[in-house]
């Protein structure tokens, strides 16, 4: 049981509601996360539309800003959102269960190319410290052929994971141990 | 020395150059986060769409909301988001410096009353290991007189500064200080 819990449905208004459902039919995913943040409608608002573009938009693929973003929450140790976001890789975004528990895991998916593990191994360097990042790692993306809006656009998936894992972890979210384990 | 090299501002999309710009103007400063951002107009778009509606609605004061994200940010060690807010903490909402750093550890201070300090405690712990909040923080919380739509913007302006200083220190974006401004660095 989160520390906080949603709204009482029925105190929601017109938009609210509306808004709730678009996003849910759109990502099919944090209805428990989204429902408590009804409690601060702006901040609902704020963080679809933040999600909308960091997830949806740019250069780098869906899939693989999906991957990030476990990879992200697995060293913050979110299972709310690991969960969350390894149904949609598992799902619309067609990848192995194995390599979704890889992700899960805190390891590279059998499946990724060698720059796209590159990519993943600072996010995670990021996500664990961000202070810690160095020259070297931004030279290691741009020799594995990452241009600067897709390892700009990375950061900000690995930003968006911090946002919303410190709001799902502080509310007390987590995921049962079935919903980690079926991807 | 920022780790990527800010993108020429000519090459910028006119809207988005215009935030900077309008920024810059309103705030005697250029934003190094949103110029940073450009080289990814979703990402920047997105942070525009973040800022104020966390920070300019809700129940809970913008004054009390900033004062959070600076808590949270120097938890977290992020001298560009906790000194570009702690600033403007000084200069909109009438603070002075020794005060600002007082209230951002947490401590007891002139200008925080027992509330507001409950919820500045929990921010840092939000930023510091948000798996580490308890059912008793919130419990805290709610004994001071915050209801769950309050904690749950005091946890969401926390929140902000995991996306913020995220940016910032894996770029190591620099001090954005200008010396017009009346401020000699960060502090």
């Amino acid at each position: 049981m989160p520390h906080i819990t949603a709204a009482d449905i029925g105190s929601w208004d017109d938009d609210v509601r509306a808004r709730y459902e678009r996003f849910r039919v759109e990502h099919a995913h944090f209805d428990e996360l989204r429902a408590i943040l009804v409690r601060f409608p702006s901040g609902l608002g704020a963080a679809d539309d933040m999600y909308h573009r960091i997830m949806n938009e740019g250069h780098l693929g869906r899939v693989l800003r999906e991957q990030i973003f476990v990879a992200a929450s697995s060293v913050r140790g979110c299972r709310y959102a690991m969960a969350a976001h390894g149904a949609w890789l598992a799902g619309p975004g067609e990848i192995d269960d194995a390599d979704v528990a890889a992700l899960r895991a805190g390891e590279d998916p059998a499946s990724a190319s060698a720059a796209e593990r590159t990519l993943l191994d600072v996010c995670r360097k990021v996500a664990a410290a961000a202070y810690r990042t160095v020259t070297a790692d931004i030279d290691r993306l741009e020799e594995a052929g990452w241009g600067k809006p897709e390892i700009v656009e990375a950061l900000t998936v690995v930003a968006l994971s911090g946002w919303m894992n410190g709001i799902a972890s502080a509310v007390g979210l987590d995921a049962g141990d079935a919903a980690m384990a079926v991807a | 020395m920022a780790l990527i090299p800010y993108p020429e501002l000519e090459t910028i999309p006119t809207e988005v150059r215009e935030h900077i710009e309008h920024f810059a103007r309103d705030h005697g400063r250029p934003t190094l986060l949103r110029w940073m951002l450009a080289w990814s107009p979703p990402a920047s778009a997105a942070v525009d769409a973040l800022y104020h509606p966390v920070f300019t609605t809700g129940k809970l004061e913008r004054r009390l909301k900033e004062l959070l994200f600076v808590a949270a940010s120097e938890q977290r060690g992020c001298f560009y988001c906790m000194g570009g807010h702690s600033r403007l903490l000084v200069q909109t909402f009438g603070y002075d410096q020794d005060q600002v750093e007082r209230m951002r550890t947490g401590a007891e201070a002139e200008g925080l009353d027992e509330a507001e300090r409950a919820l500045v405690l929990l921010a840092k712990t939000v930023a510091d290991d948000s798996q580490a909040v308890t059912v008793e923080d919130i419990a805290t919380a709610r004994d001071h007189g915050w209801g769950d739509d309050e904690i749950v913007e005091a946890i969401t302006a926390a929140a902000q500064s995991m996306w913020t200083n995220t940016v910032a220190q894996s770029l190591h974006l620099e001090d954005d200080v200008t010396p017009e401004n009346g401020f000699d660095g960060y502090f």
